[in-house]
């Protein structure tokens, strides 16, 4: 299917932690590579994993780490590492467990990216945030401010807790409404087979203002290429659940941005 | 042990350097921090204060507003503040604790301005950077709000660019502030070089300037970058109002005709890069070391060469040094150590610098110093002793300290050669 892209797209994909968040990014991003476009990955989560199943399962030196060791004398080759079919990898990092910050974390590492010129240098034609979906302080908002993602996607399932953090999230971008902060452009459902997920979903998206852009099944394939160190994508790129991430993809690159003003 | 400072005081931090580069537009600024005085910004770093203090306020976070991010406080205190002073503009400045807990300072401005329905700037201080960065971040944040883009000149490539011949004599004055100029310092006697010598200053960012004399800044024909605080707005007026920019300061009579010539030709700072260059290439002594701003350390090492002959003078700041200006002897101090270290390894017959950085040579040792204070080191303790070094009046300093070191002439004793 054709569609139209407007370039440069920043998107930022959030969700409760265990939700399906990377998986979904990584599949995405394996998905857009192959219409042809240069992805940029950026892994917004302390947990630094986002990237690891572009990877080869492996995953990438951090962001803060390589600040920690080479200090002022980093560059974008210590950030930067391209993944499968050419997608670009970073993640961010955090601190040690227990100690230090992570948002602040997180917010070095996007302003670092900055200082070396990332976007100039790589050109990415979509740049994913993949962000810690407990929004709990500053920084993680950090990837939805001006100048970073100019749309927001939620990865949720029909449980509670995922809800609850998808409404935080919501919550997060209509208090920032005069901030120029990016837009909620829709819920990403991760089927966990519930009962009425599809309803309890769509009933929760109206209520926070969005809709439900995309459904994911439940498929046992996701798991088995995760094992791999393999996107479902690569993995098993003729299964239905690859096919699911294709149409996913082409369904974002269709959405309208109608985000904030872009910075880079 | 690395960043441990135990000759010298802490350095005046980037929110020093916003609060400078903010004074006299009439604005109101609020930095946003923890309890506590504001006396660095306001006093020590500030010789301007006593004469005329300006409205400059600390949001005084209680710890629990901290924790909960409670941003209204601190635009209820701002809304309340703006109604009090009536100020042309709202700077907002950050500090350690918003720079932890992520505080977006430039959205706040933008509620902020809706809500007051005056213009507001973030400027994300953090007080882990010096002075140099504040008042860097400081000037970009003013151009971006107040000086109109000219879309002719930076968007459309096919016009074309205005002519730059000595009809074009009005130059911007770019990265000017007592902490680096002294007060009043070397700013009078530079407006008077540059008027004898044809120019009109447009505007001075930012010293003794308006709003008003600031926002026609994209009129002059050429910028002077006086310091490395000017170079990122230089950079960028440049890029969008195809303005070029030269750095440096007149100091010396030959030094200010090299920086003359230089304005004429409205060359780009390569080109003083390549003088300097050349200077290294054609000796092979290492003498003198100055310690200081690194616009202004250059332009006393083209004194020394042009005027004086010395040659091999190597800068080293503690400061931020652009890579482009940096000579192959020149270094970037991470700390104390960085200063010893470089003293021991290389022995100088003349370091140049803030009067506390004395205290590194031995006392016995045969190395002279000349004090020139810089006020990021030292506060005020030194500003009644600023030199004047603007034109031939760096000659006469040069002299000067020349017989204080060894009660000598300078054309006597040629030893330094």
């Amino acid at each position: 299917m054709q569609v139209e892209v407007i370039l440069l797209r920043k998107i930022a994909i959030y969700g409760k932690g265990g939700i399906g968040k990377s998986t979904t990014v990584s599949n995405l991003s394996a998905a857009l590579s192959h219409l042809g476009y240069t992805v940029l990955q950026i892994g917004c989560d302390p947990k630094a994993d986002s990237t690891k199943i572009l990877s080869g399962g492996i995953p990438v030196p951090t962001v803060l780490d390589a600040l920690r060791i080479k200090g002022k004398d980093v560059v974008l080759s210590d950030l930067v590492y391209p993944g499968y079919n050419g997608v670009l990898c970073v993640e961010a990092g955090g601190p040690t467990p227990g100690l230090g910050c992570a948002g602040r974390g997180t917010i070095n590492a996007l302003e670092k990216l900055d200082e070396l010129h990332a976007y100039e240098i790589y050109r990415p034609d979509i740049v994913l945030y993949d962000v810690l979906g407990d929004v709990v302080c500053g920084g993680f908002t950090m990837p939805i401010r001006k100048g970073y993602a100019e749309e927001v996607y939620v990865v949720t399932s029909g449980e509670m807790m995922s809800l609850y953090a998808a409404d935080n999230i919501a919550q997060a971008i209509r208090n920032f409404g005069t901030r120029g902060y990016a837009r909620l452009n829709g819920l990403i459902l991760n089927a966990r087979n519930l009962e009425n997920e599809e309803d309890v979903v769509a009933q929760a998206a109206r209520e926070m203002g969005t809709k439900v852009i995309g459904k994911l099944p439940r498929s046992s394939y996701v798991q088995q290429a995760d094992q791999l160190g393999q996107t479902v994508i690569e993995a098993f790129p003729g299964s239905e659940m690859a096919q699911a991430y294709r149409e996913l993809a082409e369904t974002i690159l269709a959405n309208p941005n109608t985000g904030g003003e872009n910075q880079h | 042990m690395r960043k441990l400072w135990s000759r010298l005081s802490p350095f005046a931090p980037d929110t020093s350097g916003a609060c400078s580069a903010l004074y006299d537009l009439g604005a109101l600024v609020l930095i946003h921090n923890a309890q506590g005085c504001k006396t660095n910004y306001s006093i020590y770093d500030e010789p301007r204060w006593e004469e005329r203090p300006q409205a400059l306020f600390c949001t005084e976070l209680p710890e629990m507003d901290i924790v909960l991010g409670n941003e209204r406080a601190l635009l209820e205190k701002a809304l309340g503040l703006i109604r009090q002073y009536s100020p042309s503009f709202v700077a907002l400045l950050g500090s350690p604790i918003p720079m932890l807990i992520g505080t977006d300072l430039n959205g706040l401005a933008l509620e902020l301005e809706e809500e007051s329905g005056i213009p507001v700037i973030g400027i994300d201080t953090t007080g882990h950077r010096y002075y140099d960065s504040g008042a860097s971040l400081a000037l970009l944040q003013l151009a971006r709000r107040f000086l109109p883009s000219k879309p002719g000149r930076a968007t459309n490539p096919d016009l074309e660019a205005p002519a730059r011949d000595g009809a074009s004599r009005s130059v911007n004055i770019l990265g000017a502030n007592p902490l680096d100029l002294g007060y009043p310092g070397l700013l009078p006697d530079l407006k008077q070089w540059l008027k004898e010598n044809n120019y009109q200053v447009t505007s001075c960012w930012n010293m003794d300037a308006t709003l008003d004399q600031l926002s026609i800044g994209g009129e002059a024909g050429v910028n002077l970058v006086v310091s490395w605080s000017g170079l990122a707005l230089a950079r960028r007026m440049e890029e969008t109002l195809g303005i070029p920019y030269v750095t440096g300061l007149p100091i010396g009579k030959k030094g200010g005709d090299l920086l003359l010539s230089q304005l004429e030709k409205a060359s780009s700072p390569l080109s003083l890069q390549q003088e300097t260059d050349k200077a290294q290439q054609s000796s092979t002594c290492h003498k003198v070391l100055i310690v200081g701003e690194q616009i202004q350390s250059l332009s006393l090492r083209r004194c020394l060469e042009a005027d004086f002959g010395i040659k091999g003078v190597h800068i080293a700041s503690f400061f931020n040094m652009d890579p482009r200006l940096m000579d192959s002897g020149d270094q970037k101090l991470e700390g104390e150590d960085s200063l010893h270290e470089l003293l021991a390894r290389a022995p100088y017959s003349l370091l140049i610098g803030d009067p506390f950085l004395e205290n590194f040579l031995p006392p016995q040792g045969d190395t002279m110093f000349w004090p020139l204070p810089h006020m990021p080191v030292s506060s005020q303790f030194f500003m009644d002793k600023f030199p004047e070094l603007i034109g031939s009046k760096g000659n006469q300093w040069v002299g000067t300290q020349f017989y204080a070191s060894r009660g000598d002439s300078f054309e006597k004793n040629c030893y330094l050669r």
